[in-house]
């Protein structure tokens, strides 16, 4: 396998929790996340899912360097990124992009699509002179498949999923080699949902990009990533190609998040059962000793309580798997 | 969303139409605004729903969908909103003509309404089992204290743990699966005879959605309820609904039962969005993944849909015809209605997506 463009590892972000205005003291963490891994190698789409405050968007944030990491190492094609500072972190920005959930709170109202998409080249001036940077801005919305003539049109004159193509369109701009997709899709109606994937796909085939693609939307995923990492409460609980996360998830936690997404056939009706899930996520303030899904895991035993699971390969499985008690999963077959 | 009794039942309309059904929509009109900005967002709306029976309602943002849902409960804001034509008859009974008080009364105690964000639907400033008890206490005449008891009931009915301490806990102490379990309790409490769940899981993580629809599916069982479920995901319709509705800019193009639906997809829309959902027994892009077909271009502006099938400018079949002549529902035989000019053609065609047909179960 080629190097991997972006590395990362056991990093740790979380946020002090305080009391008091005046004297104000530190009375816990949130343990956003805690202690991840992983390899984004070039060219490849790795898929990060995981439900609600399980930690995805802090992640993207911190390797964003939107906010400083805790503790851990992240190396960008062999760089340390957590230690660049000035003009090396400016010229590192050009590498790597966001684009993020809400095209609505995304975009300046005020800027026209021309100012927003061109806004990178005012601060990498480098990338393409002044002279250039209207037919670039224009370029880059042909790409997205815009009208290049609505370059003075201000957001607000935009559809949600045109507006995600701004976002994508600021994004490309830098011609980066990491895009971090933050649930880019999630605020899109299915039509338009499916031409902005396809879009996603066409540009990375283009332009040889790499996507760290955070989502919930685990058909979403699977459509678009070669590999995934499920993650829970701040830790990724199994990693693998999609093919083995999505037909050998061996993860109790895994397992029951696929087998409750809907699948749009009713011939599996009364067929095919969710594995419920008791209660809720546990505070991430105060997680579990051990394994930190075992408070809702059906398999939960003694040992999970005292022996936190590594995320390593199991006898029973093909791929890395954070459980004591690893099993593929029981698969239907629709009629 | 599986029953604990055995298979869902996937049955069709039913079959005795000669009672009134327990919800009647007759070609519903509504209007917002005036002059050249009016947008017609309900275009001749129809449906029904009998007693026990789940009936969803799937369409995109601005089909109408949440609207018609509004018009039938009488919370639909006039103005900027107008009703310029139709009937809705609850068991019969004409409800757009009918005053105000009586309407009120039929809220709450005939028909009762869930929303998709719980959060905002619930007052922050009163407990939860304040919000749910006023319904006893002025509906039913009960004492503050009978009605907090009452209160505890319904959230234990909806398997909210230790029901009778979080009874006294406010909206913002629960987490979004029990807010959402609080709502429907709240909107179960004068025992409806007709529950209309918008999007009643689109803010949930897929964990709770699950268990949710569990929940809703078992109490529309246990009452004999009639639930409209108005949604925008192709997977939650197929796990629970019996009947399905397509709509697409404020008219229903395609209706029928689940089963069929799924397998003779009559409208070129109803094709296109099946086409257009990733799902997690795609082969993916490991084996032989192939790009989603979306459906091309937006859904038309309200104010200004076009002439004949307003579904022509983006479809891929679209004829002359389909921009001169608006298409009726025509009858494809067994209760399957489709507004396309060559919906029988369609529906002899099933749909091509290839899946592996594989998903992970209990």
């Amino acid at each position: 396998m080629s190097r991997p463009v972006l590395s990362v590892r056991d990093l740790v972000k979380h946020y002090p929790v305080t009391r008091g205005v005046v004297f104000r003291r530190t009375v816990g963490h949130v343990r956003a996340v805690d202690g991840v891994s992983l390899d984004l190698h070039p060219g490849e789409t790795l898929g990060v899912v995981g439900e609600s405050g399980c930690g995805k968007s802090t992640l993207a944030q911190v390797l964003m360097r939107l906010t400083p990491p805790t503790s851990g190492t992240a190396t960008f094609e062999g760089e340390d990124l957590f230690a660049k500072r000035g003009a090396a972190l400016t010229a590192w920005r050009r590498d790597m992009q966001i684009v993020l959930q809400d095209p609505y709170t995304s975009l300046n109202p005020r800027k026209t699509v021309g100012d927003i998409v061109g806004e990178p080249f005012d601060i990498h001036p480098e990338v393409a002179p002044k002279s250039d940077r209207r037919r670039r801005v224009q370029e880059l919305l042909e790409v997205v498949g815009l009208n290049p003539e609505h370059i003075r049109r201000y957001p607000h004159q935009f559809s949600g999923g045109q507006r995600q193509r701004i976002g994508i369109a600021r994004a490309l701009a830098l011609r980066p080699k990491v895009i971090v997709c933050d649930e880019p899709v999630s605020a899109l109606d299915v039509s338009i949902q499916a031409q902005v994937l396809n879009l996603l796909s066409d540009l990375q085939r283009e332009f040889g990009l790499a996507y760290l693609f955070i989502a919930h939307d685990l058909g979403v995923v699977r459509h678009l990533c070669d590999r995934v990492a499920v993650m829970y409460l701040g830790s990724i609980v199994e990693t693998g190609t999609a093919e083995e996360i999505y037909r050998r998830a061996s993860h109790p936690y895994t397992q029951a998040l696929l087998s409750s997404v809907p699948v749009p056939d009713p011939s599996l009706r009364g067929r095919r059962h969710a594995i419920r899930l008791e209660g809720d996520v546990p505070s991430p303030t105060d997680p579990p000793s051990g394994c930190r899904f075992r408070t809702r895991c059906p398999k939960a035993a003694a040992i999970c309580a005292q022996d936190p699971p590594a995320l390593e390969d199991r006898a029973s499985t093909d791929h890395p798997t954070a459980c004591h008690f690893a099993e593929p999963p029981h698969l239907v077959r629709a009629e | 969303m599986a029953p604990t009794d055995g298979p869902a039942p996937l049955s069709a309309c039913s079959p005795d139409r000669s009672v009134s059904p327990l919800l009647e929509v007759d070609d519903l009109r509504v209007e917002f605004g005036q002059g050249r900005d009016t947008a017609s967002v309900l275009n001749g709306v129809s449906y029904h729903v009998d007693e026990g029976e789940t009936l969803a309602v799937l369409g995109e943002s601005g089909s109408g969908k949440s609207v018609t849902a509004q018009t039938v409960m009488g919370i639909l804001d006039t103005p900027p909103g107008r009703i310029t034509g139709g009937a809705v008859r609850f068991r019969g009974e004409e409800l757009l003509s009918a005053d105000p008080e009586r309407r009120r009364l039929l809220r709450g105690e005939s028909m009762a309404m869930i929303f998709q964000d719980a959060l905002s639907a619930l007052n922050p400033v009163y407990s939860v089992g304040f919000q749910i008890a006023e319904q006893f206490r002025f509906r039913r005449g009960m004492s503050r204290r009978d009605a907090m008891v009452r209160a505890a009931e319904m959230l234990d009915l909806v398997r909210i743990p230790n029901a009778k301490q979080r009874v006294r806990e406010y909206p913002h102490q629960f987490s979004g699966g029990m807010r959402q379990r609080a709502m429907i309790a709240m909107s179960l409490a004068l025992d409806p005879e007709l529950l209309i769940a918008d999007e009643p899981t689109t803010a949930l993580d897929v964990t709770v959605q699950a268990q949710i629809m569990e929940l809703l599916d078992e109490l529309r069982r246990e009452r004999g309820m009639g639930l409209i479920l108005i949604t925008h995901d192709l997977g939650v319709v197929a796990e629970v609904a019996d009947r399905i509705a397509v709509m697409y800019a404020g008219r229903i193009v395609e209706h029928t039962d689940a089963a069929s639906l799924y397998a003779h997809p009559a409208h070129p829309y109803t094709r296109g969005l099946m086409d257009s959902v990733p799902r997690v027994d795609d082969r993916g892009r490991g084996g032989a993944g192939i790009p989603l077909r979306p459906i091309p271009g937006l859904p038309p502006s309200l104010s200004a849909i076009p002439d004949g099938c307003p579904f022509h400018p983006r479809c891929a079949h679209a004829q002359d015809v389909c921009t001169d002549e608006v298409p009726v529902l025509r009858e494809l035989g067994d209760a399957h209605q489709a507004a396309c000019h060559f919906a029988e053609r369609f529906v002899a065609q099933g749909p091509d997506r290839p899946t592996t047909h594989e998903v992970v179960s209990r």
